[in-house]
This record gives C-alpha cells, structure tokens and sequence, in this order.
C-alpha cells in the first residue's frame, strides 16, 4: 500500500531567492504551484531576489499566463516554452550556481516519471509524479510563520494523497494562530 | 524568500562541532535521512552512532525512530583538505563547526554543487533550515519561524501538537473508511450504484458518534460505527 512513494521527507524551508524554477506541464497542477510560489513571493522583493520561472508545454492555460503577466515582479523574469519537453531541455536551461527545482506535472506520466530520473541523475530536485524528491504540502504563509502540513499513511510515511486533510489541518491551525491569546 | 517543502534526503552529512548542536541534527536527520555521515571536528572513536527504536529523549521535539538506526561516523576529521570528498553525493550538509572559514567554504561548495547547506546559528550561510516538527500518525507537521524567533515557533509547535495528533487519528481513520467505500463499491453490481466518495467521507466525518468515538481515541469502535454508516442502504448518502 502507497508503496509508490513510500520514502521519508524531512520538512524544511528552503531559500529560493534567485533561484531558477522550472515547470514542465501547463495545466491545473502546475498553475496551482505558480500560484504558491507568487503568493509566498514578498511584494517588496528585490529584483535580483526574484526567482527566475520557466514553464515548458506545448499547451499552457492562459490563466498561468496571465497571472505572470499580471504580477509586475515576475517582469522579465519568467520564459514560456510552448513546445514538447526535450531530455536536453534541463542542460539548456540549467545555469551554473543556481538552486534549480523541477516540477514534472503533465498529463503523461511516463514523461513525469522520465524527467524525475534525469533531474536525479543530474542531482536536481524534483517533483514529479511516482518520482518525487521534494514535496509542497498545505502551506500556510502568515506573519512570523511559515508552516507546511502533510498527510502521512498508516505506516508513517508521507503519501500526500489525502491533500484535503492537510488542508483542513492547515486551516484548522491557522484559525488557531489567529484566535489564540499569546 | 523562503518556501516550505518535505525533501527526500539520500544523504545527508554533518560536519559535528565541539559544542554539540550537530549531534542532536545528526539524531533528526536519522529519522528522516537514508543516510547519514558525521565528520567530527575532534578526533572520536566511534565508527557509528547507534539510535535505538523508541523516542528522542534530547530534543525539544516530541519525535521517535520506528526502528534502530545508526550514522556513520568518518575516522578523519573535518578540515579545509576533506570536507569535499566527505560531501560527495550528499543532497544536504550541516554544520557546526567553529572553523567560520571552513565553514564559508562548506557553504560555497554546496552551493556550487547545488546542495543545500545549513551552518548551525549563521544566517548568512544558510539557504536551507530545519523547521520544529510536529510528527503525528498520519499528519507531519514542520512550522518555521522565518528566520525570526524560533523560541516563539517551537512554543507552538508544543500547543498545538495535540490538537494535531487527535486530526492525524482522524486523517488514517479516514483512509480506512476510504476502503470501506471502495468495498462496498465492488459489492454493487453495477457503476451506477457506486458511491461517491467525497459525500460518503463527509457523511462520516461530520456524524456525531463518530467524531465522539475518535475524540474517546476508541478508533475500531469508530471505525465500525463508519463501516455501517457506508454499509446502510443509502451508503451514508
């Protein structure tokens, strides 16, 4: 049961200034991630702090496109490629020095499957369905914390398939921040 | 800007100071790390810490290993002649040494490398930190405190731990009515008949004796109650 994901993963927060996101899909899912990263993007943010965004598909919602057109943060900093994704998609786009995260969320899940390998063997991190190195739960981004809940299986590991329960969690626990005396 | 993930750590090193702080990351990081390496700064006998199953007695945070583990520990110790071979094929390095400038240059490395680092009480080289962790059955929690006070997070993390544990109980009771669902769904005989899940789950999740079983924490009485709840002729809808 969950064996398809049956790893443990340590929750951490990551600095993601300057960093170079990549999101290979362009549909629900990844507008979904786009939507976290801009809202957890502070609206005085330095220019050269902004992380850099990159979506490749040969379809992207037009939504996605124009919330980062809409965010004047993101000005000059995201690139849309409307084609299929190539293997030497990652070398082409990859600089030196930079933290890169993949995101793997098209509709082929053989393709998804194929790019977390590749992103492993480069030693990037990745998440992609069936092959993921790093995970965004129910993020809550509030002043003074930042919190993420996942939902685990029975056998304590993280499966993340019970999104809503993690939601709800999250919630649950920002109601508490916000209604409990300190 | 930060953003909160869970990250799968195959390996993870920590280059363990005098003052001790590394160790108690090197516990954590045996929790939730295949594997660990500590390079010590002093010289230490040790070829590998042993962590027994059962619970963290040092920590702040109410964590346990659900079976032994151990971290290695290398025999040379750390210095500006090994700490790159010491963190080949690491996906995330910590420290605590008092050497700031191996330190600037564990950080730069990684960095180089793509690897997050975590220089124990130095921010400036950081790019990856721990958060407090609430880890519950069926819920993991990780609260940060933004790089602001982390007295203030972990005091949180204590008061709301409980009020976690009791939802992750209710998260895996939920995955089991989830099976009661789909069971009864294969005893149906055609699709048309199948139940939703969602209503189904809400039907239970929101039924007064249920919830009372749970907060009770008499889990198989609830989960029986929910298998007849499903198993009513209106399959809970």
């Amino acid at each position: 049961m969950h064996s398809k994901q049956a790893r443990f993963l340590l929750p951490v927060s990551l600095e993601i200034d300057g960093a170079h996101l990549i999101f290979v899909g362009g549909g629900r899912a990844i507008e979904r991630k786009i939507s976290q990263v801009l809202q957890l993007m502070p609206q005085d943010i330095e220019a050269s702090m902004v992380p850099s965004i990159t979506i490749v598909a040969p379809q992207i919602l037009i939504a996605i496109k124009n919330t980062l057109l809409a965010d004047q943060r993101m000005t000059g900093n995201y690139n849309l490629i409307e084609r299929g994704f190539k293997p030497d998609d990652l070398d082409q786009l990859l600089g030196p020095d930079v933290y890169q995260l993949v995101w793997a969320m098209t509709s082929d899940s053989s393709l998804n499957q194929s790019i977390g390998q590749l992103c492993r063997h480069k030693g990037i991190w990745c998440n992609a369905s069936g092959n993921r190195s790093f995970r965004q739960g129910a993020v809550l981004n509030q002043a003074g914390f930042l919190l993420n809940v996942q939902s685990l299986d029975g056998e304590h590991r993280l499966d993340g398939a019970r999104p809503a329960a993690a939601g709800a969690l999250r919630d649950k626990i920002k109601e508490f921040l916000c209604t409990c005396p300190l | 800007m930060y953003m909160p993930f869970m990250i799968q750590i195959r390996k993870a090193v920590v280059f363990a100071g005098e003052r001790g702080e590394g160790l108690q990351k090197v516990e954590k990081l045996s929790i939730y790390a295949d594997q660990v390496l500590v390079i010590p700064e002093k010289h230490c006998d040790y070829q590998e810490i042993l962590f027994p199953a059962g619970p963290i007695v040092h920590g702040t945070e109410i964590l346990e290993f659900s079976s032994a583990k151990t971290a290695k520990v290398q025999a040379k110790i750390a210095n500006k002649n090994n700490y790159k071979q010491a963190i080949k094929g690491a996906d995330f390095v910590c420290s605590d040494l008092l050497d700031r400038k191996l330190n600037q240059k564990i950080f730069a490395y990684c960095k180089k490398k793509g690897i997050r680092c975590n220089v124990i009480d130095t921010k400036d080289l950081c790019d990856t930190w721990f958060m407090s962790l609430i880890d519950v059955p069926g819920m993991l929690v990780g609260i940060s405190s933004k790089g602001g006070c982390a007295y203030y997070s972990k005091q949180s993390r204590q008061e709301l731990h409980e009020q976690i544990r009791a939802r992750g109980q209710m998260s895996l009771a939920l995955v089991e009515v989830k099976e009661f669902i789909k069971q009864a769904n294969n005893k149906m005989d055609g699709p048309t008949l199948g139940l939703s899940v969602i209503p189904t789950l809400a039907k239970v999740y929101n039924d007064q004796t249920f919830r009372n079983f749970m907060a009770r924490e008499q889990n198989q009485d609830a989960l029986e109650y929910a298998r007849s709840i499903v198993a009513a002729p209106t399959g809970g809808q």
